[in-house]
């Protein structure tokens, strides 16, 4: 019974530390405040199933709110580009430039660009964040700088 | 960092800033429970068909009132009691709206033109249950919508399969015969709690549809000849839907995977 308890704690105190860096990590990716809490909320009810199996929780919601994110992202076409139009209402400063083409990066240059300049992850912890090998998350990260670069410069 | 870094940390930091948490500890806690450990309890499935009777008599004799099954169906879970309540006519204005423009730009972009009565056909139910709603149009289309965090409500129609597929599938029962039992669309992982949406047609011989889902049996409301049925769980691809008639006798079935693309 002292175990079970023990348990359940771990998963509270764990859900209580890295909640909000999630959602935020999910929202920025996203561009959607419910849809980060939607995926977040999933990602955490699947590792509540599964918490005695889990030998490293960070690592393992990350990855399973950015593979999250991607289904999101993928399956909202028509609601990305209603936000889009909305977005181009704001006068167009270097915030926004750099906020607009950020909406314009394929998912996973996006992602990494978030984890890297918001969460300040190294590009191993990136990598396995986003399940991917970890040659690809440089180019991605270069790709989407240079395009921002380009937009700025125009 | 280069300049450019720093503005696009800066920018994101400042994003980020107003971004609020929606949910806590103690929704994931009871939403992995039942969708874990829910007994199935047959002692309620007898007073379903009373429920889903009484409250499909209400959408169509008053319009206000609607089935609500806030964790509605015959599963033994106490968060999942079948109960039938009035809802504002402002909510069920609102997810009738949101649905119908969601369907219409599907069907624009389907290169099918009309006015939505036209292409929908009228209301043949409303499903509200909590936050959201389920509606079902005459054509058989039918599209879930959800409370959004500034309180309006937006549409999150996942459907199974291809969403052109499905609405030209739904189209085509307009102008042909309904078929015994039919899944037309399932749709899940809704914006809100993990849950999943099923509706499809039934012929007339049909008074009752019940879907199998790993909760337990949940019997659909049957509005005309369109059921649509809704639990608290998400991924039933495997489960059966049957139709009875008026003597218990099973007239058809049909599978979500059937769905599925082959």
């Amino acid at each position: 019974m002292i175990v079970i308890k023990s348990s359940l704690d771990s998963f509270r105190e764990f859900y209580d530390a890295e909640v909000d860096g999630l959602v935020r990590h999910a929202a920025l990716i996203l561009r959607s405040d419910t849809d980060a809490n939607d995926v977040v909320h999933d990602a955490f009810v699947a590792a509540y199933r599964r918490w005695s199996e889990i030998n490293e929780p960070r690592p393992y919601l990350y990855r399973s709110v950015m593979n999250g994110c991607r289904n999101r992202y993928r399956s909202n076409n028509r609601e990305r580009d209603a936000i889009r139009r909305i977005d181009t209402i704001h006068p167009a400063d270097e915030h926004h430039v750099l906020w607009d083409v950020l909406a314009e990066l394929p998912i996973n240059e996006r992602s990494a660009v978030v984890l890297r300049f918001y969460g300040g992850f190294s590009q191993a912890e990136i990598a396995e964040h986003l399940d991917c090998p970890q040659g690809s998350v440089g180019p991605w990260i270069r790709r989407a700088l240079n395009r921002m670069k380009e937009q700025l410069d125009d | 960092m280069t300049d450019l870094e720093t503005q696009l940390a800066s920018v994101l930091a400042e994003r980020a800033t107003g971004v609020v948490v929606t949910r806590d500890v103690d929704a994931v806690e009871r939403e992995a429970t039942i969708g874990r450990h829910a007994p199935r309890d047959r002692s309620t499935s007898r007073r379903r068909p009373l429920l889903a009777a009484a409250a499909f008599m209400a959408v169509v004799a008053g319009g206000a009132m609607v089935l609500d099954m806030q964790g509605g169906g015959s599963t033994a879970s106490a968060d999942w009691t079948p109960q039938v309540q009035s809802v504002s006519t402002t909510d069920r204005a609102a997810i009738s709206e949101a649905c119908a423009a969601e369907l219409m730009a599907l069907s624009s972009n389907n290169g099918i033109n009309g006015t939505a009565e036209e292409v929908l056909g009228a209301i043949a139910a409303v499903d509200v249950r909590g936050g959201g709603g389920y509606v079902v149009y005459d054509s058989g289309l039918g599209c879930g919508a959800e409370r959004a965090d500034d309180g309006s409500f937006s549409v999150e129609y996942s459907v199974t399969g291809d969403k052109s597929t499905v609405l030209a599938q739904s189209l085509q029962q307009i102008n042909s015969d309904v078929p015994a039992v039919q899944v037309l669309s399932v749709s899940s992982g809704v914006v809100g709690n993990e849950r999943s949406y099923a509706m499809g047609v039934v012929s007339s011989e049909a008074t009752a549809v019940v879907v199998s889902t790993r909760l337990g049996p949940v019997e659909a409301t049957l509005a005309g000849q369109v059921w649509i049925a809704w639990w608290p769980a998400s991924n039933a691809l495997d489960d059966t839907v049957t139709a009875t008639n008026d003597a218990g006798q099973t007239i058809a079935k049909a599978s979500f995977s059937d769905l599925l693309p082959s």
